[in-house]
């Protein structure tokens, strides 16, 4: 059985008691977008011309509607409300859908659960309508037609509750609406009388008719109207709720320890552990605060991942006190042993593959995700394409026994080229003497050059020059890496320009 | 607290392992790296000398993965560190794990975390300064770990520090190259032991070291054959 609520908030701001209404510009010049209670008691609704309303009402306060405020704003408080339930779902310009099954006993019953909605939104300053009932449709129709700014029905009453609301209660068409009425059927509970076919033989247009009927099995309960969660519920999530809201970081670490030690137990029933853990507070002002951990490996246990959150805890700022928090593990997957040797027996690197795992979880948990890196091999001629840095991935791995075997590279790579002044330059070999970084040092030997073309393969290489890179060392003994772009009569651009690129030990 | 606990210790004790072992300096170096090291460029210049000498230090650990610490700052100053640099060392790029912190707290904690954990062979850090405190730190973890530790320090380093050992280097003219004489050897430094507790007789004394490649080890030069012909062709390559 499918419980749903519904949730039609207004998010203007109210002048007291004045008339005040956002319009918007459409094709057919400038209408009513949104009215407050003062305004409609003057008898304005959505969709008037602004010109017709200004001439009734002529102190009219009027502003345009921001529809992409609006959905952002119905966006954020979407996902405060998962705090209510999981399967949260944004619903229309105006509605909010949550499916409550089995949230509502959290709260003392449904009752309590739509009064404590309640009091959550009218605290943050919103008006809302809410309706629960057995179907999405029937909650839908609760919300915008009830009798009662809360609107509930028991399991299998919606039936009855439904039968005296119109029929644009059940999410018609504005055509379809009218059609009805031309048939004299106002109220939803003249349809339950009319058999289907006969129904559906009445309208003309056969969509028109499988949507009324479509409706009215949806609010009746009859057929299924699943929801699309605005954010995927994690399959293992432990939550807690106080008595009074948390302001301290003592008071987080305690939740967070009776949320890992409830994670925990169902991350073991499952037999799985998890590379991620999201730790959301809900604060009371309608506002989140979360931060998350990753971890190398799989893990589960629940002391060793207090440990790495100890640090992070810092970052949750408590705000006017948070009185909801829960704790979400993602990317789940089994518990596994790192294996220590390769299938052909070759020893991986690494003394023990765990504990170095930890130890990068260790450190990548105090000083900042994914600060751990490791070299990566690419295939590649270019210095600067041949090798980059990887997050590490879980466990050391041998370097490639398939990557290529280079020209002499030094230990110090510069970020980038430093151009260098030179002296007494042959066109093939290095230069006697070059200024880098204001001193003037003497080459006493050199080696080269090596000879790094442009990867034509890899795009256009035009006016691209080629390299020569050459080790030379200074008399004080002082080992550089020299690169000159260009060769002499390439007739690619100038005389070639001298870099030093890195440094020899 | 903390500082209490640190005076009460007798500052000559060194490691079980490290007394035990009395090897000569000369030995010493060929056996797996042992102890908490400072090493530091004569001058800013013999930075990528300092840090070849680190990765010639650590390459007697067979185990264990290296974690090399060093901040943005240091990337940006002097370069990057490059894997076929440090394969042309004798290294396995493989098993470097590269932390490069947002500033040099960040990079003391992170030294600080690794040196107490047994997983990995050696901890390489490059730090602008570290006082006597973190030192001894260092020291204390080191003798329950067992993780040697090289911290490789500016050229500015000076005053008291509780490492074992203090390495002053410089750059120096490369072993004759066999295959070209014009081109540049095995290459070579110029090491002083400035300050030592490991050794306390040689403090002060220089020796020239060699980054030899077969295997990938540091030893002494004898004052003697410098200048000999090698009886090994050299060839720079890397990995």
């Amino acid at each position: 059985m499918e419980r749903l609520k519904r949730a039609r908030t207004t998010p203007w701001p109210v002048e007291a008691g004045a008339p005040f209404v956002l319009t918007e510009t459409s094709l057919h010049g400038r209408t009513l977008a949104a009215v407050n209670e003062a305004a409609r008691s003057l008898g304005l609704e959505p969709g008037l011309r602004f010109t017709d309303a200004r001439a009734r009402v002529p102190d009219l306060v009027a502003e345009e509607i921001d529809r992409e405020a609006d959905a952002l704003a119905l966006k954020r408080l979407s996902l405060w409300m998962t705090r209510f339930s999981p399967l949260t779902a944004m619903d229309g310009p105006d509605g909010i859908r949550l499916d409550v099954t089995g949230c509502a006993h959290l709260f003392g019953g449904e009752d309590g659960f739509l009064a404590a909605i309640k009091r959550a939104l009218t605290a943050l300053g919103l008006t809302a309508r809410l309706g629960l009932a057995d179907s999405a449709g029937a909650a839908w129709a609760f919300s915008r037609y009830g009798a009662e700014a809360i609107q509930r029905a028991e399991p299998g009453k919606a039936r009855d509750i439904l039968a005296p609301m119109p029929v644009a209660a059940l999410r018609l068409e504005d055509g379809t609406v009218r059609t009805l009425r031309r048939f004299g059927l106002t109220r939803i509970g003249q349809l339950y009388a009319i058999e289907r076919n006969a129904l559906a033989r009445r309208f003309r247009n056969r969509e028109a008719a499988q949507d009324v009927l479509l409706r009215l099995d949806q609010a009746l309960g009859v057929r299924p109207e699943p929801l699309i969660p605005l954010k995927a519920p994690a399959r293992f999530t432990a939550r807690i709720s106080g008595p009074e809201p948390l302001l301290s970081l003592g008071g987080i670490e305690d939740a967070l320890s009776k949320l890992l030690a409830d994670l925990a137990g169902q991350l073991e029933q499952a037999g799985k552990g998890a590379r991620r853990f999201i730790l959301t507070g809900y604060r009371s002002d309608g506002t989140r605060t979360s931060t998350s951990l990753a971890l190398s490996r799989p893990g589960r246990e629940a002391s060793a991942i207090a440990r790495l959150f100890a640090p992070r805890l810092e970052l949750m700022d408590p705000g006017f006190g948070i009185d909801l928090m829960t704790l979400s593990a993602h990317g789940t997957g089994p518990l596994e042993a790192i294996a220590t040797t390769l299938p052909d027996g070759a020893a991986l690197p690494g003394a023990d593959p765990a504990e170095t795992a930890a130890l990068v979880d260790r450190l990548n948990a105090r000083l900042g995700d994914d600060l751990v890196a490791i070299f990566t091999a690419h295939e590649s001629h270019l210095p600067g394409r041949s090798e980059a840095l990887a997050p590490f991935p879980g466990a050391l791995k041998p370097w490639p026994a398939t990557a290529h075997r280079t020209g002499p590279r030094p230990l110090i790579v510069l970020d980038r080229p430093e151009p260098v002044e030179t002296i007494a330059i042959l066109p093939d070999g290095p230069p006697a003497r070059f200024t880098w970084r204001r001193v003037t040092r003497s080459v006493a030997r050199a080696d080269g050059p090596e000879r790094i073309g442009p990867e034509w393969w890899r795009g256009a290489t035009d006016g691209v020059r080629a390299r020569d890179y050459y080790r030379v060392e200074d008399e004080a003994g002082h080992r550089y890496w020299l690169m000159r772009e260009g060769l002499y009569d390439d007739q690619r651009g100038g005389v070639p320009r001298w870099y030093v690129c890195g440094l020899f030990p | 607290m903390a500082r209490a606990i640190l005076n009460e210790l007798p500052l000559k004790r060194l490691s079980p392992r490290m007394e035990s072992g009395g090897a000569r300096l000369e030995d010493r170096l060929g056996q797996p790296l042992q102890g908490v090291h400072e090493i530091a460029p004569a001058a800013f210049a013999d930075m990528a000398a300092a840090l070849g000498l680190a990765v010639g230090f650590a390459q007697t650990r067979t185990a264990g993965g290296w974690l090399w610490v060093r901040t943005r700052r240091q990337r940006l100053d002097l370069g990057r560190i490059s894997a076929r640099g440090l394969a042309a060392l004798g290294a396995d790029p493989a098993c470097v794990m590269l932390v490069e912190t947002r500033d040099h707290t960040a990079a003391l904690r992170a030294i600080d975390e690794a040196a107490r954990s047994r997983a990995i062979g050696a901890v390489i850090a490059e730090v602008e300064s570290a006082d006597f405190t973190f030192t001894r730190r260092l020291t204390l973890a080191h003798e329950t770990s067992t993780t040697p530790v090289i911290l490789v320090r500016s050229w500015r380093t000076e005053g008291a520090t509780a490492a074992h050992n203090r390495w002053r280097v410089a750059a120096a003219p490369s072993a004759p190259n066999l295959l070209d004489p014009r081109a540049p050897g095995r290459p070579r430094w110029q090491v002083t032991l400035e300050r030592s507790r490991e050794f306390a007789q040689r403090a002060g004394e220089t020796f020239l070291m060699e980054m030899d490649d077969a295997p990938f080890r540091v030893r002494l030069v004898p004052a003697l054959a410098d200048g000999a012909p090698e009886t090994r062709p050299y060839h720079a390559l890397a990995g």
